[in-house]
């Protein structure tokens, strides 16, 4: 198979070296940016392609793990977590598939992380990395949750929330009311959706079908996983093979597949 | 407890008084029989053995009828002083005419000495003397005995007073010890990991100087976090160097996003401070100034004396986004000073402060405020 295309990200410069200089020595490995925090990550995955993400936990701005929550699921690769102590209950990675390493790590153990990654790569289906790494969130929230002894039930609520231009989002012991016009875009990670929304990400369980059916028709589905809030677009730009890039309000980008672009198409012209 | 033990030792007073008793009844008595003699037998030739007999025979007479007196003054003990003062003496002269009675008939017999009766009272006279100072004597005694005893129990509640209050002492600075070393500051393993991970690097990208200076920062600072005592104060220009330390591990690994300024007057660096205890408050800084920006910043150390108290100030940038609100600001700071504030708190109680105001470098600056130590 071709070489796994690897992007690094961590705020230590020393530790971009140090990741940078191991992975010239592993064969069949190819580097293909360096970012020093979680903005650049997403930047730089609006525009480039890579197959593996080098993600340290702890960086400025935007962390390791908001980075995950925030791009969209159709253009995030297969994600490798860096941490140097675990605070994060980590165990809960091992039990969604999601490969991390402890720092400092030794060269067998990144030969170890990358291999299970070209396994995985083989296998892979677009945005089902996602999924994984969101369970996994989950269950490190509800982990803390059980720690703090605050999973209290929060009581249903009703669907007169929806038709009144809201949709109920549960978080743990609390139920936000998200407007439909503060979504810019959701996108699906298995059982999960991601609904960004002014700035923040909420987790939701739902199928990409249900959640479809109860928003409005400027939601357009756009990729595989993701759906837009087409109000919200700013610009769009053409890129090859038939793709779009929206530029949303808040500096997001988002990709439209090849097969999707009739629904863009439709409102933009 | 304590009103307990005084009580039993008036009790053991009473029955160990026995002892006592007999020891000065008989004494006193037979100190009576050698005064007759020295004062009566010697000045008038009266030698004959029934005259000495006589003499013994009237103490111990005496050792007998006071007997009577010592269960009255007993029993009078707790009466008010002036029924009881007419009881015993009545009793007194009551138990001195019988005893002056006998005293005449004995001597009357053993002597052949006839028609006494008419000096009868020439008899009882001394007598109601005697009996009144043995009264008094043991009034005197008893007094003494109490008033022996009460003070010994004063001395003894005293000193068990003394004692507990070391006790409290000394279980109230155990406990202190126990917090501040609860308190003490406590390696960040974030910090440790990433340390010995930009090791890593630069041994792997062959830079030995630059990992040998790095192993041996690190190596300095943790043996001054782990081999100081929590409770012994440093010299500000310790902790200084302390800092400098730990900034210098920092500044390696954040490169050139950490810059780093000292301002110490050399009148406040001879000051002591609790070890590490600025440190807390430096990596505070940096969590939510430096690692939270992607241009980096500055953090500045300054301490100087003014008007008799010590103050250290830590001022960081900020993160870029600039937070327009200061208390929010200011909460942030708060986080990860919770234990610095306990700590302060144990050591100097209301004698310190701790506060955090914006800062002109942009961020926040924390002040603490500290009483003078040398």
């Amino acid at each position: 198979m071709d070489k796994i295309k690897i992007l690094i990200a961590d705020d230590e410069p020393l530790a971009l070296e140090l990741l940078a200089s191991m992975l010239k020595a592993i064969p069949g490995t190819e580097l293909v940016g360096q970012c020093r925090n979680g903005r650049e990550v997403l930047r730089w995955l609006s525009k480039g392609k890579a197959d593996l993400l080098f993600l340290d936990i702890q960086m400025p701005v935007i962390d390791g793990i908001s980075v995950v929550k925030e791009i969209q699921a159709d253009v995030l690769p297969l994600v490798i977590f860096a941490t140097a102590y675990d605070e994060f209950a980590l165990q809960a990675f091992d039990l969604h598939a999601v490969d991390y390493v402890l720092k400092p790590f030794s060269l067998s153990r990144l030969e170890t992380a990358l291999e299970k990654a070209r396994n995985r790569l083989l296998l892979k289906k677009q945005g089902a990395d996602k999924a994984n790494l969101i369970s996994a969130f989950q269950e490190m929230d509800r982990s803390r949750q059980y720690d703090q002894k605050l999973r209290i039930e929060s009581s249903d609520v009703t669907a007169s929330a929806v038709t009144s231009g809201r949709l109920p989002i549960k978080d743990g012991q609390q139920t936000y009311l998200v407007n439909f016009d503060d979504i810019g875009w959701i996108d699906a990670a298995g059982d999960y959706m991601c609904v960004h929304a002014a700035g923040q990400t909420y987790i939701l369980r739902s199928t990409m079908k249900e959640l479809e059916q109860r928003l409005p028709a400027i939601f357009a589905r756009v990729h595989r996983s993701t759906i837009v809030n087409l109000s919200k677009t700013q610009s769009v730009d053409a890129l090859p093979k038939g793709e779009f890039l929206l530029h949303l309000d808040d500096e997001v980008s988002i990709k439209v597949s090849r097969n999707y672009r009739s629904a863009v198409q439709r409102f933009l012209v | 407890m304590r009103s307990d033990s005084v009580s039993s030792r008036y009790f053991n007073l009473v029955s160990n008084s026995g002892v006592l008793f007999w020891i000065f009844q008989i004494s006193g008595w037979m100190g009576l029989s050698l005064v007759t003699y020295l004062s009566l037998s010697l000045p008038y030739d009266q030698f004959e053995s029934s005259y000495l007999a006589a003499n013994a025979l009237q103490s111990i007479l005496g050792v007998f009828l006071s007997l009577p007196l010592r269960y009255v003054c007993r029993w009078a003990w707790s009466y008010p002083l002036l029924p009881r003062l007419t009881l015993v003496m009545f009793s007194a002269i009551f138990l001195s005419a019988i005893w002056s009675a006998l005293r005449l008939l004995t001597f009357m017999m053993m002597t052949g000495e006839r028609d006494l009766w008419p000096d009868f009272g020439g008899w009882l006279f001394p007598s109601i003397f005697i009996f009144i100072t043995w009264t008094a004597l043991y009034h005197g005694i008893k007094y003494y005995q109490l008033l022996g005893a009460e003070h010994q129990s004063l001395m003894e509640s005293e000193s068990l007073q003394r004692q507990e209050a070391l006790r409290m002492t000394q279980v109230e600075s155990a406990a202190k010890e126990a917090q501040l070393k609860l308190l003490r500051y406590q390696l960040n393993p974030h910090f440790l990991f990433n340390t010995l991970n930009s090791i890593t690097a630069l041994v792997a990208t062959e830079r030995s100087e630059g990992a040998q200076d790095m192993l041996i920062k690190l190596s300095d600072f943790l043996r001054f976090s782990l081999d100081t005592d929590p409770i012994q104060q440093i010299s500000l220009a310790s902790e200084i160097e302390a800092l400098r330390l730990y900034l210098g591990i920092e500044q390696v690994r954040f490169s050139d996003r950490l810059k780093v300024q000292f301002a110490i007057d050399a009148d406040a660096s001879t000051c002591l401070v609790p070890s590490l205890l600025t440190q807390p408050v430096v990596e505070n800084a940096i969590k939510y100034s430096i690692a939270q920006s992607d241009l980096g910043g500055m953090i500045r150390v300054a301490a100087r004396i003014s008007k008799d108290r010590l103050l250290i100030t830590v001022d960081d940038s900020g993160d870029e986004k600039q937070d327009v609100n200061a208390d929010r600001i200011l909460e942030k700071a708060g986080i990860g000073l919770g234990n610095t504030r306990d700590r302060l708190r144990a050591l100097y109680h209301e004698q310190h402060s701790l506060s955090a105001q914006p800062s002109a470098l942009g961020g926040i600056c924390v002040t603490l405020s500290l009483p003078i130590n040398r």
